[in-house]
């Protein structure tokens, strides 16, 4: 039942780190010698004052299937996130998110496409500079060898459809285009430059579900999601006099799911722990940045693992793109 | 023993206010620092003897080059106490481009004068006195060494583009930040570029602040520029460029 709709506060996140390195000494563009951003992880950045951030991001999951049969396996969701971000601050910016999904069973007997929860978010950008200090609106590139924190919140609306039924008339909340109630998200990242080259990100969150009542009756209320992620990215080239830069990423992406629960009782088949292991690219061109990675469960500790499918941690791959521009 | 004083980096063509502030005019980390480290100005102590030297200065320390420099290019000397009033300072005859005196700190401001690109080349001449300028802009360079500190000294000296230290930076170590202020006129400049060693390293805030890391012992050179628009018939823009010059004790390995 895992709904996997549920990645789009954890997702939404990701296209911020792109743009870590916009703070760059008030450059307003990226900077060649800043702070490295991973692909998934998010890093400590917020925006500039004044600035418009606008991403999209595209995490592509397709899942291994074990019977030979072509039938009501979980095939593949392909999520996409239309956002925009606003320096409010230096220290604090906002965001808003727009998904659409698109999910895929074997058969094609039920599949589900369309925009889901909106997301609205806020991060306040700290430094640890001879004491704790909200993030200034200008700093060099010494600066931005700092410890740098962030702690982020957030919910979703539900403005997706999640009474959405198959031929039958029936609901799947995990193919459902939204949680039908608000979900709240809490997390905080930490950032370390620790060679003129070679970045560090932490990041931790989590993500809380309300019970919903669908249009069936059924109650459910999604288990807990916490994320904890690891990250290293080293700068391999830079062409100053076209302004490119390109990093390697490599994350681990620790990912702890409840158990789900309908009408008050846990879900058999839900739940877990995943470790996923990403490597990856990030290039910048002037103003924009593009991210790519393909994320790989590695290891697992599912509930009733045998009889999940179609969810967290039976993936074959993720492919994760990430695209922003600095406005 | 000896010491060197060192002025802004310039080019074979007294460039060095232009090209630095270039590298930063929209993103110091975009720009090549590479850019910036053709030719020097400095000044060498040799015991209370400063002089003006001109030539390349490869990273702050040893193995300069030096080239012949024309003496009117000086425009004037400061000398401060620690306490930040005036000291004595005397220019020695004026082909030695040398000072003589105790001081804590130095301010000696230059120009390369007016300069105008053609499509001809660049030209050490204002653009009314060439054929199809092109671009053009007057030159100015500074540079201020501290000797020894005191709290006087975390004020600006002169009028002139300048860089302050906001603490001892005589006490500062590798890995230490340096929190500097550019003023012109006394006054905070913002989007002034500043590099350390030759690199640009972050453009000053609103506030006409910087900070930057100490890497090494030795030789300390942090460099500002400015670009400002020029209402003379002379030149389009006055390109400032000022440097901060210190020592620290060397560390082991530089």
């Amino acid at each position: 039942m895992r709904a996997t709709a549920l990645l789009a506060l954890a997702i939404l996140l990701a296209p911020v780190a792109g743009l870590a390195h916009h703070g760059v000494a008030s450059l307003g563009v990226a900077g060649l010698e800043g702070p490295g951003a991973p692909v998934e992880t998010s890093s400590s950045a917020t925006l500039p004052q004044g600035s418009l951030l606008a991403f999209l991001k595209l995490d592509h999951a397709v899942f291994e299937t074990y019977t030979d049969a072509v039938d009501g396996e979980g095939a593949s969701n392909a999520f996409w996130m239309y956002g925009l971000g606003w320096g409010i601050r230096p220290w604090l910016s906002a965001y808003a998110v727009l998904p659409y999904y698109a999910k895929k069973v074997e058969d094609n007997s039920f599949n589900s496409a369309g925009f889901a929860d909106m997301s609205l978010m806020g991060v306040i950008g700290l430094k640890w500079d001879a004491g704790l200090h909200l993030v200034p609106a200008n700093e060099s590139l010494d600066d931005l060898e700092d410890w740098h924190f962030t702690l982020y919140g957030g919910l979703t609306l539900p403005t997706g459809d999640a009474d959405l039924e198959d031929a039958n008339g029936a609901i799947d909340p995990g193919m459902s285009l939204g949680f039908g109630t608000p979900s709240t998200l809490a997390g905080v990242t930490a950032t370390k430059q620790l060679t003129g080259r070679v970045t560090a990100v932490a990041d931790a969150s989590w993500i809380g579900f309300g019970e919903n009542t669908y249009a069936d009756g059924q109650k459910v209320r999604f288990g807990t999601e916490l994320r904890a992620n690891l990250a290293l990215t080293a700068r391999l080239l830079t062409l100053p006099e076209r302004r490119f830069r390109l990093d390697a990423n490599l994350e681990g992406n620790y990912l702890q799911l409840g158990r789900d629960e309908a009408d008050g009782v846990g879900e058999d088949a839900t739940g877990g722990a995943i470790l996923y292991v990403l490597p990856g690219l990030r290039a910048y061109y002037r103003g924009v940045s593009l991210g790519l990675g393909v994320k790989l469960p590695a290891w697992t500790d599912l509930n009733e693992a045998d009889d999940q499918q179609g969810a967290e941690g039976k993936e074959d791959y993720r492919l994760v793109v990430s695209f922003s521009t600095l406005m | 023993m000896k010491s060197r004083f060192v002025t802004p980096r310039a080019t074979c063509r007294g460039t060095a206010a232009r090209l630095l502030a270039a590298l930063l005019t929209a993103a110091v980390a975009l720009a090549g620092p590479d850019a910036a480290r053709a030719h020097d100005l400095w000044l060498e102590r040799d015991g209370d003897t400063a002089c003006l030297r001109y030539g390349h200065l490869p990273g702050g320390h040893g193995g300069a080059r030096t080239l012949p420099l024309g003496a009117g290019r000086i425009l004037a000397v400061f000398a401060f106490d620690a306490e930040g009033r005036p000291a004595a300072v005397t220019a020695l005859p004026p082909d030695s481009l040398c000072f003589r005196g105790e001081a804590a700190a130095l301010f000696v401001a230059t120009s390369s004068g007016w300069w105008t690109k053609t499509i001809r080349g660049t030209r050490n001449l204002p653009k009314d006195a060439v054929e199809h300028p092109l671009k053009s802009w007057r030159s100015f360079e500074s540079v201020k060494r501290l000797d020894a500190w005191g709290e006087a000294l975390a004020r600006p000296l002169t009028d002139r583009l300048e860089l302050t230290p906001l603490a001892d930076p005589l006490a500062l170590r590798p890995g230490d930040k340096l929190r500097l202020l550019v003023t012109r006129g006394g006054e905070p400049v913002a989007g002034a570029t500043v590099a350390y060693d030759g690199s640009p390293r972050g453009a000053t805030g609103e506030d006409g602040r910087v900070n930057l890391r100490i890497r090494h012992g030795g030789l300390q050179l942090v460099q500002a520029s400015l670009v400002l628009p020029l209402n003379s018939p002379h030149a389009d823009e006055a390109a400032y460029a000022t440097a901060l010059v210190f020592e620290l004790p060397d560390t082991e390995g530089d």
